[in-house]
């Protein structure tokens, strides 16, 4: 798999706030010297879950998602992630600019970041070759 | 809305439309301080129900009943040593009333009421032989309650606002009260819509976002009152309120009919940790159905309390341990098995006076007496049941030293019944289902009928083995007519013992109505005892897998559902018919984060039984002797096996040689699948086409596997009628098909299941117009479709005769009256017998009149006739003396000095203009007072012409019925052959002609496209699909450039794409040829015709650039399809073929077709 990096992904604390988005991999976490490595999204996209009825209707359940796939995350900036975005827990309301399949266009969505868990991700921070997703749900173009 | 309704039919049409997507937002009843004080331990009461108090800050009078107090040695109130309830309003400015309590408060403990009612126990005791309960409260007869609330309220400000209707509804619970007033207290808020404090049911608006407790208050004719409170959660329009849990992961629920609710989620934020144990939790889920938020249920889902949390995680090296916890809530039925019911002997009397007697004690006034006696329960949870008459008494009755839910429910089991409890906090007392009798069985509401369009998948838990059992009916109450309750008892039927097979159970203590005959309620007994029987065998219990929308349905036993599985959706061949009834047992739905839905992960129900033929053996009264039980043979469990039908043999085989089980007798070969004399072949993967020609439609499920597919015929036209068209219905099983007769008899037919052996089909109950309808468009909402046509009918003209004038004996006269008369067109009209003048011994000057006409449009008038006597004197006629004249619009046609005859004169007319006015002089000049003169007959010659345009009509119900003829703004001379498509939002239809394109919302909203390019006119295929939420995107073939090429309407502007593009300038589109994916609105096909070579061409980015595949076509190929799930396989009507490309147009295979001439053909 060739991976696509781009430095053009931006996140900002709450909704609605496309005035703070900042690109990822300018932000240097505390406490580290070097900053994000740009996140991989676009093939993260997901329009909703599709789903076949008994009678071969198609039906498109739910709203977009999509994730930031950092090849490589910090301690730090995992903290950073979690303090910044999510007051300090797991879970927080943050708006991105992403790309979706049409990867040529980014655009501005409000979204809710899953931090996933400490127990899960201590293992591979800091450490090269495990790469730590962190999904954004219920997308919502703004 | 408590409990699910019958969903309409647009609910479901909404849930089924194919997108679904959810909010979801915990609400935590936020630490509302209304008081607090230390305790005053110098003057500490001698009891433990009160507690006196100094250094109080806030208002005593804030201080409701019901209101949740802690007391603890420090003021975090989440390490209180005392949580309990405030008792009644009589706190004084010294002493609160808690609940009782054995905790050790001590002086200087703090005291911190909470606005925030939770259910809590009330105990009781005995004080010199008085029992009495809650501490001091001595019996009372039973207070009236307020139901018909639900236990938590939510909504976001609108505007600034949130308005609430409380439908509060009042049970007087004491035998012979009524209901006497109301009063409510609206916590803040403001009592609008023109209701007032005293009404039952309040409209209540507030302007600020906060969690409110309004209370309302009942008092019944005897003075006894009650009251009944609920927080109201009023957010912010952002939801951005500290109360509002956002982002909580892995929220479940679990809902079972008895046991009510369980809700847990997982929430990582320190957030949590300032809330107490038992916080009250409502989740609030606000649905997306298709876009648009229908109010199809109210969104709380959930309400009741925190009762555990726990921890999953803690790590992390270098800030210590973090949040990761999992929390559980409890609905109301838990909450209700941890309080404790003593032990109590209940005592019927006509005048109760002490604690334990009740006034027709009946098994509902028992419930509400041990409910409201002991817990606070009846306050926060509205509670009602199926029987509130005096039908179902008690005979001396107690209750058992267990939980307040298990005495409850051993009191139901009397009328085989259970507690439902709804979402939003409805407790519903209610038999059984399964052991009402029809008539009440019948009454029950039917919430929803599952059909595939809502299931995914489906399994179906049953044993066939059938059970044979013994179910016994001990001890029926009933009154005798001194009123006095006795016991009988019936034990029915014994079919086998009940200690051989191990399986049925007695029911036990059941009421029977104190009201029925000695003989009915024998009857109860027998229906009963065999309805417990069928219950008892094995029934289907289905597990759908449904559609995320339905995620609001509550469990419940007094409510039915409906399956419709047809033989062809599973490979065990269950069929499930609207016959069938299902009850709701339980049901788990988790919250997907990723996606923002519900999804219903297990949704069991189970089928309804009903037994009969059940028999009473005695039915006695205590004391007598039982009859000996007849003990019947024990039925094997499992019978030998039926010999097998020889339709599952391979050929040749019969069951004669099937060898036994274990046998060696040689190996067993399994012949092929026989290939003929099936009834039904079917394919997986389903390539399913529908092909037509003048008089049939056939199916085949087998275009792609072989060369020979089976068509099967689905449809047959009767003559004269012809098949025009025939759509799928896409979000069903079934079809349409649109016949016509061209002599304007049309017919639209619609099955249900194109894909039975033997379609069933139905035809529209609309009188459709006098139009041959050729075409019919599905649309992307169900039921939803348009059937087009060309409206060639000649419509009926109008003569409207203004009326005449003329300067002598004819000015005025009554002779001549403004008329209007309508003739058969075309045809003559003739004015003779409206119109008749006679005007004897004309003045001097002679003689004129007129009649002038109007012509509405479509018509024209060919010519006037007028034919007119004049005579110069009652002498006869004299030659060359004067003149008469007749003109048309100024124009003379004809005169002559000498008439001995009728003077006929003729002249065409052509009327351009709608509405045209002319007028008909007859002018005579003779000598005054020698003349006369009559006009025989004005006569209008009239041809008519059709009105030659494009309709169409609009059925939104699956074409039962239309809705009124459009297109008559539509104003095309020359329509030819029109193209038809329908928009993306269902709204818009498109009609493309010769010379434009239309798009029809109303017929008050005509859009016209134009061209971009010289030509100006648009050719008659064209395609239509919606650009997210602008308007659709339109393709059309093109005039321009000596063929037709392609153009692309966007917003209502048109511009030339490729194939005029200078490579692939003078392109042919075939006629009827476009079509588009689904699936990608980005690929689109079309025929071409390439120099000499007409070819299949496709396009991958809306038209910018084409590929030519290699498959030449006959000139009059027609009718793309391509199938929706892959925009690669292509099917196409060519001359005597179907051809199929599975590659997009590389290779290509000829498939034979089922009639000499295919007309057009449908790909699913």
């Amino acid at each position: 798999m060739t991976y696509i990096f781009d430095p053009e992904l931006k996140i900002a604390a709450g909704f609605n706030n496309a005035d703070e988005l900042v690109s990822v991999n300018s932000i240097i976490a505390p406490g580290d010297t070097r900053p994000f490595v740009a996140p991989m999204a676009w093939y993260n996209f997901s329009p909703g879950t599709f789903k076949i009825c008994l009678d071969q209707t198609r039906y498109i359940s739910g709203k977009p998602n999509t994730a930031f796939e950092f090849t490589f995350l910090t301690k730090n900036q995992w903290l950073y992630l979690s303090d910044t975005y999510c007051g300090s827990g797991y879970t927080g309301e943050i708006t991105i600019r992403t790309k979706t399949r049409d990867y040529s266009a980014p655009a501005n969505y409000n979204a809710i970041m899953y931090l996933p868990s400490p127990a899960e991700t201590l293992p591979k921070l800091g450490r090269i070759g495990t790469p730590v997703k962190v999904p954004f749900v219920s997308l919502g173009a703004i | 809305m408590p409990f699910p309704s019958p969903l309409s039919g647009g609910q479901v049409t909404s849930i089924r439309a194919g997108y679904f997507s959810a909010t979801s937002y915990i609400l935590i009843n936020p630490v509302n301080v209304v008081f607090t004080a230390l305790v005053n331990q110098s003057v500490f009461s001698s009891t433990f129900a009160t507690v006196t108090y100094d250094n109080s800050v806030g208002n005593i009078a804030d201080v409701f009943d019901g209101f949740t107090v802690y007391i603890g040695s420090t003021s975090d109130i989440r390490n209180a040593e005392f949580v309990g309830r405030i008792r009644g309003n009589n706190s004084t400015g010294t002493v609160l009333n808690i609940n009782e309590t054995s905790s050790n408060i001590q002086e200087n403990y703090y005291i911190t009421v909470v606005k925030d009612v939770a259910g809590r126990e009330k105990l009781g005791r005995y004080i010199e032989r008085t029992q009495t309960v809650d501490w001091d409260i001595t019996f009372r007869q039973l207070l009236p309650l307020v139901t018909g609330l639900q236990s938590a309220y939510a909504k976001k400000l609108s505007s600034g606002l949130a308005t609430f209707t409380f439908p509060a509804v009042g049970l007087a619970t004491t035998s012979g009260a009524a209901i006497a007033s109301w009063s409510w207290d609206a916590d803040g808020g403001s009592f609008v819509n023109g209701t007032v404090s005293t009404d039952a049911q309040p409209d209540i608006q507030y302007n600020t976002a906060g969690v409110y407790w309004p209370r309302v208050t009942v008092t019944d004719d005897g003075g006894r009152s009650n009251w009944f409170t609920m927080p109201v959660f009023v957010m912010s329009s952002d939801a951005s309120d500290a109360w509002i849990v956002k982002g909580a992961n892995a929220l479940n629920i679990t809902s079972s009919v008895g046991v009510g609710d369980e809700f847990t989620f997982d929430y990582f934020s320190s957030e949590m940790a300032t809330y107490p144990s038992r916080s009250l939790i409502t989740l609030w889920s606000e649905p997306n159905y298709n876009g648009a938020k229908t109010p199809i249920i109210d969104n709380i889902c959930f309400v009741g309390r925190l009762s555990k949390e726990t921890p999953k995680s803690s790590v992390n090296d270098t800030s210590g341990p973090l949040p990761d916890t999992s929390f559980t809530c409890e609905g109301f039925l838990a909450q209700l098995n941890r309080i404790r019911s003593p032990k109590l002997a209940l005592s019927r009397s006509a005048t109760p006076t002490d604690f334990g007697f009740i006034k027709t004690m009946t098994q509902w006034r028992i419930i509400v007496f041990v409910l409201s006696e002991f817990s606070t329960f009846t306050n926060i949870c509205s509670l009602r049941f199926d029987d509130e008459t005096d039908n179902y008494q008690n005979a001396e009755d107690s209750t058992e030293d267990t939980s307040l839910l298990s005495a409850i429910n051993t009191l139901l089991s009397a009328r085989i019944s259970s507690l439902n409890i709804s979402r939003q906090g409805e407790i519903y007392a209610a038999q059984n289902a399964v052991f009402m009798e029809d008539g009440d069985r019948n009454a029950l509401d039917v919430i929803h009928t599952f059909t595939t369009s809502d299931m995914f998948s489906f399994s179906i838990d049953i044993d066939k083995v059938p059970t044979v059992g013994q179910i016994m009916l001990f001890g029926g109450g009933y009154t005798t007519y001194n009123n006095e309750l006795r016991i009988i008892r019936a034990e029915a039927p014994a079919i086998a013992s009940l200690e051989a097979q191990g399986i049925g159970s007695p029911i036990t203590d059941i009421l029977l109505p104190t009201d029925a005959s000695f003989t009915a309620q024998s009857d109860e007994a027998e229906r009963l005892v065999a309805n417990a029987l069928a219950d008892a065998n094995p029934k289907d219990t289905p597990t759908l897998s449904i559609l995320d929308g339905y995620y609001f349905l509550s469990p419940t036993n007094f409510q039915w559902y409906k399956i419709i599985i047809a033989t062809t959706d599973n490979n065990r061949n269950i069929v499930y018919t609207s016959a069938d009834r299902f009850t709701l047992n339980s049901i788990t739905i988790s919250f997907d984060n990723d996606n923002g839905t519900w999804d219903i992960s297990s949704f069991v129900l189970s089928k309804e039984t009903r037994g009969s033929g059940a028999k009473t053996i005695s039915q006695l009264e205590p004391g007598a002797i039982e009859p000996a039980m007849p003990i019947l043979p024990t039925i094997p469990a499992y019978p030998g096996f039926p010999p097998l039908p020889d339709i599952f043999l391979p050929t040749g085989w019969t069951s004669a040689n099937v060898p036994a089980i274990g046998s060696t007798d040689g190996a067993i070969v399994i012949s092929p699948i026989p290939t003929t004399g099936l009834l039904e072949t079917r394919t997986a993967q389903g390539n399913v086409v529908m092909c037509w020609d003048n008089e049939q439609v056939y199916l085949t499920q087998q275009l792609v596997e072989t060369d020979v597919p089976p068509y099967n015929i689905v449809f047959t036209a009767e003559s004269p009628m012809e098949v025009k068209d025939a759509k799928f219905d896409p979000f069903t099983r079934g079809a349409y098909v649109l016949v016509n007769d061209g002599a304007g008899n049309s017919e639209l037919w619609r099955t249900a299941d194109v894909f039975s052996s033997v379609p069933e089909w139905e035809i529209n109950t609309t009188t459709l117009d006098d139009i041959d309808y050729t075409t019919i468009r599905t649309t992307s909402t169900p039921d939803r479709i348009y059937i087009f046509g060309i409206d060639d009918r000649t419509p009926d003209a109008v003569v409207t005769l203004l009326g005449g004038s003329g300067n002598k004996g004819l000015s005025g006269s009554s002779l001549i009256s403004p008329h209007t008369g309508s003739v058969n067109q075309p045809g003559l009209y003739d004015a003779l017998n409206d119109h008749y003048y006679q005007a004897a011994y004309l003045g001097g000057q002679g003689v004129s009149c007129n009649v002038q006409y109007t012509i509405p449009a479509g018509a024209i008038l060919d010519n006037i006739y007028v034919r007119y006597q004049a005579q110069r004197s009652s002498t006869g006629f004299t030659t060359g003396e004067k003149t008469y004249e007749v003109s048309v619009n100024g124009v003379s046609y004809g005169n002559g000095t000498y008439i001995t005859s009728n003077l006929v004169q003729t002249r065409t007319i052509n009327v351009a203009t709608p509405g045209l006015t002319g007028t008909v002089l007859f002018h005579n000049s003779m000598e005054r007072s020698l003349s006369w003169c009559t006009i025989t007959n004005i006569t209008m010659n009239f041809t008519v012409t059709p009105i030659n345009r494009p309709s169409l009509r609009l059925s939104t119900d699956g074409g039962d019925n239309f809705g009124s003829l459009k297109g008559a703004a539509i104003d095309v001379t020359s329509p030819g052959e029109p193209g038809y498509a329908t928009g993306a939002d269902d709204d818009y239809a498109y009609l493309g002609t010769d010379d434009i394109i239309t798009d029809i919302l109303d017929d008050t909203t005509v859009t016209t496209k134009t061209d971009s390019d010289s030509t100006g006119t648009f050719a008659k295929a064209i395609w239509a699909y919606g650009k997210n939420t602008e308007r659709d995107i339109i393709f059309a073939t093109d005039a321009a450039f000596g063929g037709q090429t392609m153009a692309i309407i966007e917003d209502d502007v048109a511009s030339d794409i490729t194939p005029n593009d200078g490579t692939y300038d003078g392109y042919i589109v075939g006629r009827n040829a476009l079509c588009m994916s689904r699936v990608s609105d980005r690929h689109m096909w079309g025929i071409f015709t390439f120099d000499t070579d007409t070819n299949l061409a496709y396009t991958n980015n809306s038209g910018d650039t084409w590929t030519k595949s290699a498959i030449v076509l006959s000139s009059d190929a027609t009718y793309i399809r391509v199938k929706s799930t892959n925009t690669r396989q292509v099917y196409l009507n060519d001359t005597g073929v179907i051809k199929y490309s599975p590659d997009g147009g590389v290779t290509v295979r000829n498939k034979s077709i089922p009639s000499a001439t295919i007309l057009g053909l449908e790909v699913r």
